[in-house]
């Protein structure tokens, strides 16, 4: 009896690494798959390599059904571990790409996605000789995620965050250096699903999300401290973190006002000083703590222009002040919050020296 | 008395044969010979006794000459005179006037004399009894526990078991069965203790036996078990006698025949089938860490083939990256699909196993090797299997062979094949429907009235403490109430020396 | 006490009971529930559960007026033989009908997540076959056999610990009471379709060993359980979606376990799913069981009154299960429940008080 309907075998499958969305300059949506090539080098050694398929569509859907005709057996998307959308089409809003991944019951939905600066297919295209370039670029963003500099995405929790009023989100921003490298360039921030255009650097990203609460186990930071004298400069490691935030709602202007207070314990990394001083403790807390702040006001300054609300203000407003709520026009509103975060550092280790 | 039908299918007529000896002595010993079939063993020794004729009759191959010659041709040939009773030094001493008694006991080993002008025949035992010696038995091994097993010879096991529990209660009751082999066998359980219900239920059963020959256990066991045509043994068959003692000791009843090493044990249930004797001689800990692992053994002997065709067939979805792409590596040139490596290698190794029972040692070890590593390799070398699926039939064997007692081990693993084929047709749906199949037939298996899956169906706390786990030893305060013992406390104050 | 051939003890019934609520309703459940009662949902389940604890008692009172009687002897004692076979094929109607809604659902799922292309009839017949295959032996060894699969609850409960580690946003059921009295009640209505199986204690509970008392503990026992465990997976899904999100999302549980993922293991959701078909597989064996002994049988015949009711359940499964048809299925389905499940022994006990109508047991 050949009762097996549902089966695919393994063999006969296709393995498709990552996948890349680009907007043409027709407005045609480019996709592009990275699929995984066996080849036998004899005596049961097996090399995998990576090879490009691309497809062309007016819209979403149909991409898939192209991909399947250029791959031998059937296109497994299960093993799909990355999303690129290029900034053009991100721009456009990511939820329609993202449909097929939620409602097909094959798809990783644990996948990870990431905008790219330019075309996401350049990305993708890039030729490495070691593993699947998919794989790298994979490892790469895990681990800027443990150390603090990319938010913890997958395809499953950004559907969430589109379907979630009153919280805006942020996603990896990774770009194609010259020499043919792929680097991570820092985080892009999107209003509702779609990308603002507006990007924030690594050193800033790492601190918008200490200023989220969304520290992992660590991160790393630097600070030129007085760029005049003595142009003295450290590096440090956050070890420990603690955030308040609190939105008050002025009664007669209508102003809103949200205070976002951290205080962090830092491990010093590299402080290269003159030998001959001690370490005034006290006096590089404070300085570190001013220039944190600094930078700090900078990224709220740059979240206001792009329309981006990732501190969950609307949501805090509507549950705490309805009534005010209720009377706002969130999208234009939301220009005039103001965002005061304030940074307050505290050293707690210095390594091995003093 | 029963009554036969003179039909061309009947039995051997044993009862046409009612006669009775005469005062004549030639003619006795013709209607003795004549009921033997006119065998060429029997053996005659004529002598004088209280100046009458004498004839003494044996089966030659049945006795001890010995014994013969001490105990009662010497003596008669001393003292020549006075009662035969008095005579011949012996511990049993039938009288029997009836043919086909007397052709029994000569059968039995025992030496008939038989007088002129006497119609009654005196039979003595001088049974010759030759067995081989009290070793371990080769499939059951252990290594902390007793190494002596079970013999061939009725009596020799009997005293096995009364050697370890010396108790009064121990109580023995003899059947023949067989109508031309009239074979013994013994029902051994321990009196107060068993119960009276089940023990009414063998006896019942084994009456209704009703054969021309019983040579074996496994013919007894086929005859008056509940479900013959369940994949699970619902009695357990061993060599050990301290596994038999044990489970006397629980309440349970044993069975012996002679001729067989192999004793049965009822009822029985699952779990038993996957204790050792060697958990009880380590300390708990460990005892309790080998059972999980038989138990572990189960699961995989049964179901890993079965996931790995799921696996890659179906949803390949599950194994993460590393794993993927190796088992795809593999898989890559291999023409046929899982199912059929599988089973392949399944035979392939159904088929080493057969032989290598049969292969003479010399033989034995050379093939292994050549077997094993070149045919292996080569198999995967030329693609024919891939190499994940080697692992996982080898992984698989060896667990099935992890079961204490074998035939346990066996029909896990051939039921490990309905599984893969279920795997293959509907992946983990189908794996997880045989299965719950699986469970169901066994809550519903029933061994003598006692409930197979006991102690998880019905679920029965108490007795789980030496199911997956074995509690301590000063913990097992009551019996295992599978077999429905009279009374259950095993144990009084046992550690009371500790403050 | 007339001894029954077959009995249950009280630790068994607690199983039985369970299983038989426990079963396909458990993943629709949240998407249903909130679709009137939002961010509430689970004050919806809590107050369903109340109701079921209402109506148990009332069954309790009823079945305690006639102690050693099959449920289909007591409506022909108080209705009078006719009346009292009418009722009796009502309810035989509605097992038959509750399973076959089942198996419906439950073929659905399967073919929807594990297997798209195997044929619809392939899966029912498997599932039914294994179904008659158990309830064909007596109630103990059905009884036992739910004891056992009661574990995979457990393990399910244990699973669903591990969604605790994604996000969530306890805004999304703040804050409470936000949807009205009004709407919380039609979400508990919604609730009671996946929380019905404890109608099988009319027919137990004539089985039970010693059910002169301990009955209603071990029946409030499972309700409690069964309540908490369902307020608890609502519960979860509703922190962890969005309402739009619960909204669009056919089943919220599998949805929730797909976005775990560790090292080893990638798909929780396939594991679960596979384990669950268990739990779904008894709620089908306890309507098998139920609607071959609403009929007033021998205990001969039983074994064919289980096949032939197998195969109707298997029949009724093959009807085409486009949402459409099952939809409108599951409303007819729902106005039965009402019959059978509330107005039935309410009215039963109010008869058999008016005209006092009850049996006392031989005290042991």
């Amino acid at each position: 009896m050949t009762g097996c309907w549902d089966q695919h075998q393994l063999v006969d499958k296709t393995i498709v690494n990552g996948i890349s969305f680009d907007l043409t300059d027709e407005g045609r949506i480019l996709l592009k798959a990275r699929n995984i090539n066996i080849k036998s080098k004899g005596g049961g050694q097996f090399e995998i390599e990576d090879e490009l398929v691309s497809a062309e569509r007016p819209t979403m859907v149909g991409l898939s059904m192209d991909i399947d005709s250029k791959s031998a057996g059937r296109v497994d998307y299960s093993q799909t571990h990355l999303l690129l959308i290029g900034d053009e089409l991100a721009k456009q809003g990511i939820h329609q790409t993202l449909d097929s991944f939620y409602r097909g019951k094959d798809s990783n939905i644990a996948a990870k996605i990431a905008i790219t600066k330019g075309k996401a297919h350049d990305v993708l295209s890039t030729e490495k000789d070691k593993s699947p370039i998919a794989f790298f670029i994979l490892q790469m963003i895990e681990g800027a995620e443990e150390t603090t500099f990319l938010p913890e995405e997958t395809i499953f929790n950004i559907w969430t965050k589109i379907l979630t009023p009153g919280k805006d989100f942020i996603l990896p921003y990774l770009e194609k250096t010259e020499s043919d490298k792929i680097a991570i360039a820092g985080v892009a921030l999107l209003n509702g699903d779609k990308f603002s255009g507006i990007t924030l650097s690594k050193e800033q990203s790492t601190l918008l999300l200490l200023l989220l609460d969304r520290f992992k186990k660590t991160n790393f930071m630097s600070l030129i401290l007085n760029p005049t004298s003595e142009d003295r400069s450290i590096a440090f490691s956050t070890r420990k973190i603690k955030r308040d935030m609190e939105i008050t709602v002025d009664k007669t202007s209508g102003d809103i006002t949200c205070t976002i207070d951290i205080s962090i314990q830092v491990e010093v990394n590299s402080y290269p000083q003159n030998l001959k001083e001690d370490l005034n403790t006290k006096k590089l807390n404070k300085e570190i703590s001013a220039g944190l702040t600094k930078q700090a006001k900078e990224i709220t300054a740059i979240l206001l222009e792009a329309n981006s609300d990732v501190f969950g203000i609307e949501m805090e407003l509507a549950k705490r002040h309805p009534d005010v709520w209720k009377k706002m026009n969130w999208d234009e509103d939301y220009k005039n919050t103001k965002i005061e975060p304030k940074v307050n550092v505290e050293i707690i280790k210095t390594g091995n020296v003093f | 008395m029963s009554f036969f039908k003179n039909t061309p299918k009947q039995n051997i007529t044993l009862n046409e044969n009612d006669k009775q000896l005469t005062n004549d002595l030639k003619k006795n010993i013709e209607m003795i010979h004549e009921y033997l079939c006119q065998t060429e063993d029997l053996m005659f020794k004529k002598m004088s006794f209280n100046k009458m004729g004498c004839t003494i009759l044996f089966l030659d191959s049945m006795v001890k000459k010995d014994i013969l010659q001490s105990s009662v041709i010497g003596p008669i040939l001393e003292k020549k005179s006075g009662e035969i009773q008095n005579v011949v030094k012996t511990t049993e001493l039938k009288f029997s006037s009836n043919i086909s008694e007397v052709g029994a006991s000569l059968l039995e080993g025992y030496c008939t004399i038989l007088i002129e002008n006497d119609a009654i025949a005196k039979s003595v035992v001088v049974g010759e009894i030759a067995e081989r010696s009290i070793e371990e038995p080769a499939n059951e091994r252990n290594i902390l526990s007793s190494h002596d097993g079970f013999v061939e010879n009725l009596s020799t096991n009997i005293l096995l078991l009364r050697r370890r529990i010396k108790s009064p209660q121990l109580k023995v009751k003899f059947f023949t069965l067989g109508k031309i082999t009239n074979t013994k066998v013994s029902m051994v359980f321990i009196d107060k203790l068993a119960n009276k219900k089940i023990l009414e239920e063998v006896e019942r059963r084994i009456t209704f036996i009703d054969v021309d020959h019983l040579l074996s256990i496994g013919d007894i066991e086929e005859f008056i078990e509940d479900n013959p045509h369940s994949p699970f043994p619902q009695m357990l068959t061993t060599e050990r006698p301290d596994r038999g003692a044990s489970y006397l000791t629980e309440g349970k009843i044993i069975l012996i025949v002679d001729g067989s090493p192999r004793i049965l044990i009822v009822p029985i249930t699952f779990f038993a089938f996957y204790q050792s004797p060697d958990d009880y001689n380590s300390r708990w800990v460990l005892g309790s860490f080998f059972r999980i692992i038989r138990f572990f053994s189960l699961m995989i002997s049964i179901s890993l083939p079965a996931i790995y065709i799921a696996i890659i067939s179906f949803h390949s979805e599950v194994l993460p990256i590393g794993i993927l792409y190796s088992v795809r590596v593999s898989l890559e040139y291999v023409p046929f699909s899982p199912l059929v490596e599988a089973i392949v290698m399944q035979i392939i190794l159904e088929l080493l196993k057969e032989a290598s029972i049969r292969l003479p040692t010399p033989i034995a070890q050379t093939l292994g090797i050549v077997g094993g590593l070149i045919i292996g390799t080569a198999v995967v070398e030329a693609n024919l299997v891939s190499n994940s699926m080697i692992v996982v039939i080898g992984l698989t064997a060896i667990s099935s062979f992890v079961a204490p007692v074998n035939q346990m081990g066996t029909s896990a693993r051939l039921l490990g094949f309905p599984v893969m084929i279920a795997a293959s047709l509907f992946g983990f749906f189908g794996i997880v429907l045989i299965l719950m199949v699986l469970v169901m037939h066994l809550c519903k298996l029933e061994s003598f009235g006692t409930h197979y899956f006991s102690p998880l169906a019905p679920f029965k706390l108490e007795d789980l403490k030496d199911t997956f786990v074995r509690l301590p030893t000063w913990k097992l305060k009551t019996r295992p109430t599978d077999s429905q013992p009279v009374y259950k406390q095993q144990q009084r104050h046992t550690r009371g020396w500790k403050k | 006490m007339i001894t029954k051939k077959y009995s249950i003890t009280k630790f068994q019934l607690f199983f039985v009971l369970i299983q038989s609520q426990i079963g396909i309703g458990l993943f629709s459940l949240p998407n249903v529930v909130q679709e009137s009662a939002k961010g509430d949902s689970w004050i919806s389940i809590i107050l369903a559960g109340a109701g079921v604890q209402f109506l148990l008692i009332v069954y309790l009172f009823l079945l305690k007026r006639f102690p050693d009687d099959e449920f289909a002897q007591i409506t022909q004692k108080i209705l009078g033989r006719t009346l009292g076979k009418i009722i009796n094929f009502f309810f035989y109607f509605y097992f038959i009908m509750t399973g076959s809604l089942s198996t419906i659902l439950m073929v659905k799922l399967i073919n929807l997540q594990l297997l798209p292309i195997t044929p619809n009839w392939m899966i029912s017949l498997l599932i039914l076959s294994a179904c008659i295959y158990l309830t064909i032996s007596n109630l103990k060894i059905i009884a036992r056999f739910f004891v056992l699969a009661f574990t995979l609850i457990i393990l399910l409960l244990f699973l669903t610990l591990f969604t605790l580690l994604l996000p969530q946003e306890i805004q999304f059921i703040l804050p409470v009471g936000n949807s009205g009295i009004k709407n919380i009640l039609i979400g508990s209505n919604s609730a009671l379709f996946s929380m019905v199986g404890f109608e099988a204690l009319l027919f137990l509970y004539s089985f039970i060993i010693h059910n002169n008392k301990g009955v209603l503990k071990t029946i409030s026992l499972a309700n409690i359980f069964v309540t908490g465990f369902y307020t608890f997976i609502v519960f979860i899904c509703l922190i962890s979606f969005s309402p739009d999100q619960l909204n669009l999302i056919r089943e919220p549980l599998i949805f929730l376990f797909r976005g775990l993922s560790f090292k080893m293991f990638a798909r929780v959701d396939l594991i679960f799913l596979s384990f669950w078909i268990v739990p779904m597989t008894t709620t089908i064996i306890a309507y098998l069981f139920l609607a071959s002994k609403s009929l007033r049988n021998e205990e001969k015949s039983y074994k064919k009154i289980v096949v032939i009711n197998g195969i109707l359940i298997f029949l009724i499964s093959l009807i085409p299960h486009t949402d459409e048809i099952t939809n409108l299925f599951t409303k007819y389905i729902s106005y039965l429940n009402y019959a059978v499940i509330y107005v039935i022994p309410v009215l039963l006990l109010i008869l058999s008080i008016i005209f006092k109508k009850h049996e006392t047991g031989e005290t042991a």
